[in-house]
């Protein structure tokens, strides 16, 4: 144990003495992860995209349907514009609104025209201006528009619905059987028949008009919204990336680690130690040790930034978190270590590390989740060290999972630490490193 | 006693295809005395850094065995009583001279309370004492190899190997070097030097060997290596008026430059009848010396005439 803690000091001072090296092993992913922190937690992230808004119409559905629009976080309604010769703020027009368009100042335009709806309407009209350069955005502005509409269907739907059936059966038997349905309606549901049918306003009958949650419709569809995980969480969308994006950075700066072996086989520092009364064996432990060490301190200072930056609770249940850290980071070293026992060469190592490590960041569950995979890449991402750790990291700090519940994951990654590294020190005896 | 002895050593360098493997050592067997400063010689790739690679545990080899000090080389823990000097080194830019000397001491499982006076008292056969706490990066090439020197003498070796030790050092860096390596050597120290400086070799080595292409081409002290057989310079005081001495079947004159003949007999009965029949002429005899060649000049020669045989 002595040659290997005189080794693995050689290796910490020779890391404190690079500073490009331990700038990069923290700085970057710090930056990185300040930048995608402020990108899914919605705080000062995805601003939204800016659209131009023109209501022409009187009606209160098209008033609705703004309010509705205006508080969408995808879209930024852009309403009046200041006008350059007079200095004025004006409202925008169809035609300025085109025009802005086809100078590129501005991607989309949503305008409700005059007969957007009226007393005799049978359809909602709006036209969609934009420029297809973008199709992302004009993706984002269509889908918060019909968002909008259908967030409206209980107020227009049925208004609809029953001048299509009037116009079509005629106005007394409608009425005719309105009366009917209200009848039985009202004795299924237990609700004064009143409040289902009214004889001077038959538009009430299916209306929510007023949000009225009397009538019979907001009986019918009774939804309850009830947040059964991560309720408590005070930043979710960092908390849920956090983990996956560590153990990317993990992957890379301790295969890096591993393969400074090739730095030292060249610069000659690795044949002066082959020489010393000291085992093969004792130099690559001490090469493991020293990668998990800084490892455990990456991860670790990357959430004391998360809970600095972002609020990310890491104390609640940090036991079981340095746990998971200290499990990831002995999976991701010998990772790395069987990479360089692999490789000929560290610019060997480093492409098929990259590639490796790219490919089971997106389907180990560290961009994005890893439900969203099919089927088949699913199965394959269990063999990846991260989707045991990015599962453990959401376990312990998303649901606050105590040890028994991380200990499949626990299991797993030892295992892969263990099985992987013995495997490697194996082929470094064959391998070209010495 | 022997303090290094290889048998039928033969390292092969793999390749993907059989035709490309790279035979670097061939059946090589040799040893060393105790005590001896040992020098191997060879063109580049004769395998002489494989052959010290394969002692100092750096790499295996294919076939064959060896001992250090008695034990095989195998036994990596034996290397504390072995130095080296590699060819080259490099060591990290941050650390001083102590800093460097210490750790490697440590390492290598020096046990002395003493460190700090082990590692002045180094510093002082190098000459490096002044440049004790400055870090590396500011060393010269002659300033690392007089610091490398110091390290493969730390832990007090038995063995030392050095590899080029005078490369890059001035020639009154090369006398001192050459002078501490005959101190070692007079302590019972045994120097094993690999050099492309034969000159250097030949003024300090008591045994030399010369591997070509992987194999042991000549083996021997310096003076049975560079003293050419059956070749005698002979001095006489005064040109004898007739040269029909010079003439006889057993020897021959290859060249003579004022009173110095130099002659090839075909044995030393021969040399004994020319000195003869000089006394029979009245002639005064002034000397009688072993024709030599430089290492250099014997290298070469050695070299070629491999070569041609090879062809």
């Amino acid at each position: 144990m002595r040659i290997i803690y005189k080794l693995l000091v050689k290796d910490i001072v020779r890391f404190v003495n690079d500073k490009t090296a331990l700038l990069l092993t923290f700085l970057v992913p710090a930056i990185l992860i300040i930048i995608f922190g402020n990108i899914f937690s919605g705080n000062g992230g995805f601003p939204g995209v800016h659209v131009i808004f023109v209501n022409n119409s009187k009606s209160e559905l098209a008033k609705t349907l703004e309010t509705k629009l205006d508080s969408s976080e995808a879209i930024i309604l852009v309403k009046n514009i200041t006008d350059t010769e007079s200095g004025k703020v004006i409202n925008f027009t169809v035609g300025r609104a085109v025009e802005e368009i086809k100078k590129g100042k501005i991607s989309a335009a949503i305008i409700f025209p005059d007969d957007f709806f009226s007393d005799t309407s049978k359809s909602v009209k709006i036209k969609f201006f934009y420029d297809p350069k973008d199709q992302i955005e004009s993706s984002i502005v269509q889908g918060s528009v019909q968002q909008a509409i259908m967030s409206s269907m209980p107020d227009v739907l049925p208004v609809l619905m029953q001048r299509k059936i009037e116009s079509s059966i005629g106005y007394k038997k409608v009425k005719k059987f309105k009366e009917e349905m209200s009848g039985v309606v009202s004795e299924y549901l237990n609700v004064p028949v009143d409040s289902i049918y009214k004889k001077e306003d038959s538009l009430k009958l299916f209306s929510t008009a007023g949000a009225n949650t009397n009538n019979f419709l907001s009986k019918l569809i009774n939804i309850e919204n009830s947040q059964v995980v991560g309720a408590e969480v005070k930043n979710p969308g960092v908390t849920r990336i956090v983990g996956g994006w560590a153990m990317m950075f993990l992957l890379f700066s301790l295969t890096g680690a591993a393969t400074s072996l090739f730095e030292e086989k060249q610069e000659g520092s690795l044949k002066r130690l082959l020489c010393m009364p000291i085992s093969r064996g004792n130099i690559l432990w001490s090469k493991y040790i020293y990668s998990v060490l800084i490892g455990i301190i990456q991860l670790f200072v990357l959430f004391l930034f998360a809970y600095f930056l972002f609020d990310v609770e890491i104390f609640s249940n940090f036991f079981n978190l340095i746990i998971v850290i200290l499990a990831s980071a002995a999976a991701a070293v010998s990772f790395g270590m069987l990479i360089t026992a692999l490789s000929s060469s560290i610019a060997q190592a480093n492409g098929i590390a990259t590639l490796l490590i790219m490919i089971m960041s997106a389907i180990g569950g560290a961009w994005f989740p890893v439900s969203i995979l099919p089927d088949w890449m699913q199965s394959i991402s269990k063999l990846t060290i991260t989707y045991w750790s990015v599962e453990a990291f959401l376990q312990v700090l998303w649901r606050g999972g105590d040890l028994t519940s991380i200990s499949l994951n626990l299991i797993i990654l030892l295992s892969i630490a263990v099985i992987v590294n013995t495997y490697a020190i194996f082929l470094f005896r064959k391998g070209k490193i010495f | 006693m022997k303090a290094i002895e290889v048998e039928n050593l033969t390292k092969i360098y793999k390749s993907h295809s059989r035709r490309n493997d790279i035979m670097a050592l061939s059946n090589l067997s040799l040893s060393v005395q105790k005590g001896q400063i040992f020098g191997l010689l060879g063109p580049n790739g004769a395998g002489k850094t494989t052959f010290i690679k394969i002692l100092l545990g750096i790499t295996h080899p294919t076939l064959g065995t060896g001992s250090m000090l008695g034990e095989t080389i195998k036994n990596y823990k034996n290397k504390s009583r072995v130095g080296y000097l590699p060819e080259n080194h490099k060591y990290p830019h941050y650390l001083n001279a102590e800093q460097i000397l210490k750790y490697f001491a440590r390492l290598g499982g020096y046990k002395s309370n003493d460190l700090t006076g082990r590692i002045d008292h180094l510093l002082k056969i190098v000459n490096m004492e002044k440049w004790k706490k400055v870090k590396i990066k500011k060393y010269s090439k002659g300033m690392m190899q007089r610091l490398g020197l110091a390290l493969s003498m730390v832990n007090e070796p038995e063995i030392i190997f050095l590899d080029e030790p005078t490369d890059g050092v001035d020639p009154i860096g090369r006398k001192e070097i050459r002078d501490i390596l005959l101190k070692l050597k007079s302590e019972g120290k045994t120097i094993f030097v690999n050099s492309h400086l034969l000159s250097e070799v030949e003024l300090i080595s008591d045994k030399v060997a010369i591997l070509n292409k992987g194999k042991l081409i000549r083996e021997g002290s310096v003076e049975e290596l560079t003293t050419t057989k059956q070749v005698y310079q002979i001095e006489i005081e005064e040109t004898p008026k007739n040269t029909e001495l010079f003439n006889n079947n057993n020897y021959s004159l290859i060249e003579s430059n004022g009173n110095k003949y130099t002659f090839k007999f075909d044995s030393s009965e021969s040399l004994n009848t020319l000195i003869d029949e000089i006394r029979a002429k009245k002639l005064n005899l002034l000397s009688v010396i072993p024709k030599k060649h430089s290492l250099e000049e014997m290298f070469i020669n050695l070299i070629n005439d491999n070569e041609k045989q090879n062809l």
